[in-house]
């Protein structure tokens, strides 16, 4: 009933431009300059270098080169994760 | 600062920009759908009844609407002679459309159904006159006595529903509920209006 | 305003240059010290909400399995006006939206918050006031409702002069401790999780306000109140549950989410089509059909945050779900986001008028609210609880075999519920659909799909009865239990991509 009609391409515009602008607000004030960064600030300290059972030897070998030396954990420290 | 201020505005924007296109514009559009001469306010009676209705959730089994019948059965399974229009409802506060169809569509249920006696037995047990019903019964809107008294309607009921002793009586309650669904009645013409119009041509 | 500030010294010897206040968190790690200080700093309105929450689940748990032994049994307890189905359904929904998933979404975010503004929890007094305040309200509201003092609106029966002005207030305290908190922040970058919650909150004032209002009439009160309802699912439900898994997921893998970028498309994208998409609940009714085509396109171009958010969510534990038989927390949040882009992918399908002709009005509805409100929401609230309760409490969960009890009954009978009632609903939709058919077969084909519901039901809240008894346990045993193995270890994993090891 509502499919093809001119309407449809018309509100798609304006519903979709908003965001657009917001998008590009958001550009200008830096937000994606530093995403890394932010992905990551939810981390503690040495939290990225333990050692997880579950990886396999690759995944761990990347863990590796990304965070340092691997820290095997201390014996309750699965509860980190559960 | 600016990242939280980028953020609150942002939200508000989104958020007043929705509240403007789905509430405030068609407030002012449909401000002046008049109510169709047809259309009669509901008297005392059928208030309280609707307001019984509202407090009992028969809207959650219920509809009150005939959906377009471009694309829907509803006309052609005879819930009623025409699509409902904005102007049917221009009394209904708060509005009872309704999102189930557990049970029947009652928006003409008046013209369907007129026997009074019919709808009280049912309100009391659905399953007395419609063995495979799943609407609960609502003993609670009448009165179990010994006797009736003089100005009391009794129910007439098949023995195997009816108390053992005693009678049930019709309460002002039972009464109210059931003159407002008789009073859902729809059946005059479309009320000519732009904007119902504009469905039909979609 | 004093707070344990993350010292900006930086063991790793790296840049020594940002000592500013605020710090760029590009190298400075928290410590877990100060997770700790955080944590304490919110340990109050948190076990307050969580504990309010696990109460109004039980009671919720047992509104819904009264309204659905109901339909298998419609003469059950109808002697009273308050056991009456039309009284205890929407006691069912405002007991679990209101109570059981907000009340926990409290919690989750007081407990997000300090931890990712690193800075302790601001105004706490407001914050556990408020969850006092909004538990007052719809304690009063439920009461009349039962009592058959509703407003008459889905999603929004509860008195708009006792109860609402209470929920209001209540909302607002927490949002204000949330938005303090977020003032006082220690970090320049807002992670992803700040942007849902954050925005949340003045979303639910908002909505909740205009919802309330009694000035609408007619058919404007219809648009209204599915502005609102639709906006509490979308902006309120939804928003807060993904901040969390948001968070949950790369935290408990021990990898930064995929792509930042994505979740923040996902972000804007969900805040304006999700706004838009309210009149998607009265498609073919009464309404000027600019109305509904407005909400049916925001509701088509609702594909674009949830396939942002569904492959941000994926990439970032693909390769890794054996880690799923470690953490419960994990699971249930790797569940929960499964669901999200399922009820999404299921609700655009559903908002199409060619498909909702026939599902309108049939209990296919009730399947997706469960799978959205049951598989998402309330899953993912349960692994933020397995992942919060230990570390706020210092305690570990004390039984294995407890957990994975809780999540089978109540997952497997979940997928039982949306399956029996999915069929079901399309069975009487088509039936409904049917001028020949009288409405006696759209009853008697759902009959049996509610019958299985009805099972599913008593499954979950078997469920239920064992996730409260192991919280009680976990708070009042003295014993730090440490169990031997994470609870999955045993269990096969079910989701491993072949060849990840080695
Ligand atoms: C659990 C769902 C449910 C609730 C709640 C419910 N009903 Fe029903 N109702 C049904 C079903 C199913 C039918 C069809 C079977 C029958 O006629 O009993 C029905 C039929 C009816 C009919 C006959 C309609 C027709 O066209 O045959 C009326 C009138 C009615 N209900 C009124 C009410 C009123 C008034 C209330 C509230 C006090 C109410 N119902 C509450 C499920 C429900
Ligand atoms: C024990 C588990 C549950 C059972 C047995 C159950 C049962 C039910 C039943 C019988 C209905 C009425 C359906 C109808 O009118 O046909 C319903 C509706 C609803 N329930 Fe549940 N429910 C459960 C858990 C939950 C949870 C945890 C939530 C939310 C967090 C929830 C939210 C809702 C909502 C929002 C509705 C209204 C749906 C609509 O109008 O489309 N339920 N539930
Ligand atoms: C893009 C995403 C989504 C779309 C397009 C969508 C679409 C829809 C549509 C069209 C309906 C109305 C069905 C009808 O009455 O015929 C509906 C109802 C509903 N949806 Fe969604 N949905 C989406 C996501 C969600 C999510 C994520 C949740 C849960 C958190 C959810 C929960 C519900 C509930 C509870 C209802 C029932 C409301 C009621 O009748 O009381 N939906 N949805």
């Amino acid at each position: 009933m509502f499919a093809d009609s001119i309407a449809i391409i018309a509100l798609s515009l304006i519903i979709g431009l908003p965001p657009l602008i917001f998008l590009l607000i958001g550009v200008r004030h830096g937000y994606f300059d530093h995403v890394d960064e932010a992905s990551r600030s939810i981390f503690e300290e040495n939290e990225l270098r333990y050692h997880r059972p579950w990886e396999s030897q690759s995944q761990m070998q990347s863990r590796l080169d990304h965070h340092g030396p691997l820290l095997s954990n201390p014996t309750t420290e699965w509860e980190r994760w559960l | 600062m600016t990242r939280l201020l980028v953020l609150i505005m942002g939200a508000l924007a989104t958020v007043m920009f929705a509240l403007i296109v789905l509430v405030i514009m068609p407030r002012t559009m449909l401000a002046d759908i008049k109510a169709p001469e047809q259309l009669k306010p509901l008297s005392a009676l059928e208030a309280r009844g609707r307001q019984i209705y509202i407090s009992n959730g028969c809207i959650y089994c219920h509809t009150q609407q005939v959906r377009d019948s471009n694309f829907t059965a509803d006309v052609s399974k005879g819930l009623g002679n025409r699509p409902s229009v904005p102007a049917d409802y221009v009394n209904d506060a708060p509005h009872l459309l309704g999102t189930m169809r557990t049970g029947p569509d009652l928006f003409n249920v008046g013209s369907r159904l007129p026997d009074q006696n019919w709808q009280l037995v049912h309100l009391y047990q659905p399953r007395a006159l419609v063995p495979w019903s799943i609407m609960p019964a609502f003993p609670f809107l009448f009165e179990h006595k010994a006797k009736a008294g003089p100005n009391e309607k009794t129910l007439n009921l098949p023995p195997a529903y009816a108390p053992r002793e005693g009678v049930v009586v019709v309460s002002k309650d039972a009464e109210a509920i059931v003159a407002y669904l008789l009073s859902l009645k729809h059946a005059y013409p479309a009320p000519g209006n732009d904007l119902t119009k504009e469905i039909a041509n979609d | 305003m004093s707070s344990p500030l993350p010292s900006a010294t930086n063991k790793q010897g790296q840049s020594e240059t940002q000592q500013a206040s605020t710090l760029h968190h590009s190298e400075v790690r928290i410590r877990p010290e100060e997770v700790r200080a955080y944590d304490d700093s919110s340990r109050k309105p948190v076990l307050l909400a969580f504990f309010l929450a696990l109460v109004w689940l039980l009671v919720g748990t047992v509104l819904g399995d009264l309204s659905s032994f109901k339909f298998d049994r419609p003469d059950l307890l109808t002697e009273q006006a308050y056991l009456t189905f039309g009284r205890l359904r929407p006691a069912h929904l405002n007991v679990m939206v209101y109570g059981w998933a907000s009340t926990a979404m409290f919690a989750v975010s007081l407990w997000l918050m300090p931890r990712l503004c690193r800075t302790t929890l601001r105004w706490q007094f407001a914050a556990v006031s408020g969850i006092l305040v909004w538990t007052l309200g719809l304690g009063i509201g439920l009461v009349l409702l039962l009592a058959g003092v509703s407003d008459g609106l889905e999603w929004l029966e509860l008195d708009r002069y006792w109860a609402d002005p209470l929920l209001v207030l209540g909302a607002s305290l927490v949002g204000a401790s949330i938005w303090k908190t977020l003032g006082a922040r220690q970090v320049q970058h807002l992670y992803v999780s700040v942007w849902y919650i954050a925005a949340s909150y003045p979303w639910f004032a908002i909505i909740f306000i205009a919802g309330n209002l009694p000035i609408f009439k007619g058919v404007e009160s219809a648009a209204v109140n599915w502005f609102y309802a639709h906006n509490a699912l979308g902006l309120w439900l939804t928003t807060v549950n993904l901040g969390l898994i948001y968070y949950l997921l790369p935290k408990i893998i021990g990898r930064p989410i995929y792509s930042y970028w994505l979740s923040l498309v996902g972000f804007w994208g969900l805040a304006l089509f999700y706004a838009l998409n309210g009149m998607h609940h009265l498609i073919g009714g009464p309404l000027p059909s600019w109305m509904i085509a407005t909400s049916i396109t925001a509701s088509i171009m609702m594909i674009i945050p949830v396939v942002a958010v569904g492959i941000n969510q994926h990439m970032t534990v693909v390769g890794r779900f054996g880690a799923m038989r470690y953490s419960p927390a994990l699971t249930l949040a790797v569940i929960a986001a499964m669901s999200y882009t399922a009820v999404s992918l299921q609700g655009i399908l559903t908002a199409l008028a060619s498909v909702n002709r026939i599902t309108h009005f049939t209990h296919w509805t009730i399947a997706h609210s469960h799978l959205g409100l049951y598989m998402f929401v309330t899953l993912s609230l349960f692994g933020g609880m397995y992942y919060i309760l230990p570390r706020v409490l210092g305690r570990e969960w004390p039984s294995p075999r407890l957990i994975r009890a809780h999540i089978l009954l109540a997952g497997g009978g979940m997928v039982l519920y949306v399956l029996a009632l999915g069929i079901g609903g399309v069975l009487q939709g088509l039936s409904l659909m049917n001028p020949g058919e009288a409405f006696e077969i759209s009853v008697a084909q759902t009959k049996p799909w509610l019958l299985l519901r009805s099972v599913s039901a008593v499954i979950i809240s078997a469920g239920h009865l064992i996730f409260v008894y192991h919280c009680w346990r976990l708070a009042y045993s003295s014993r730090q239990g440490h169990a031997q193995h994470p609870p999955f270890f045993e269990l096969k994993p079910v989701l491993v991509k072949k060849g990840s090891a080695s």
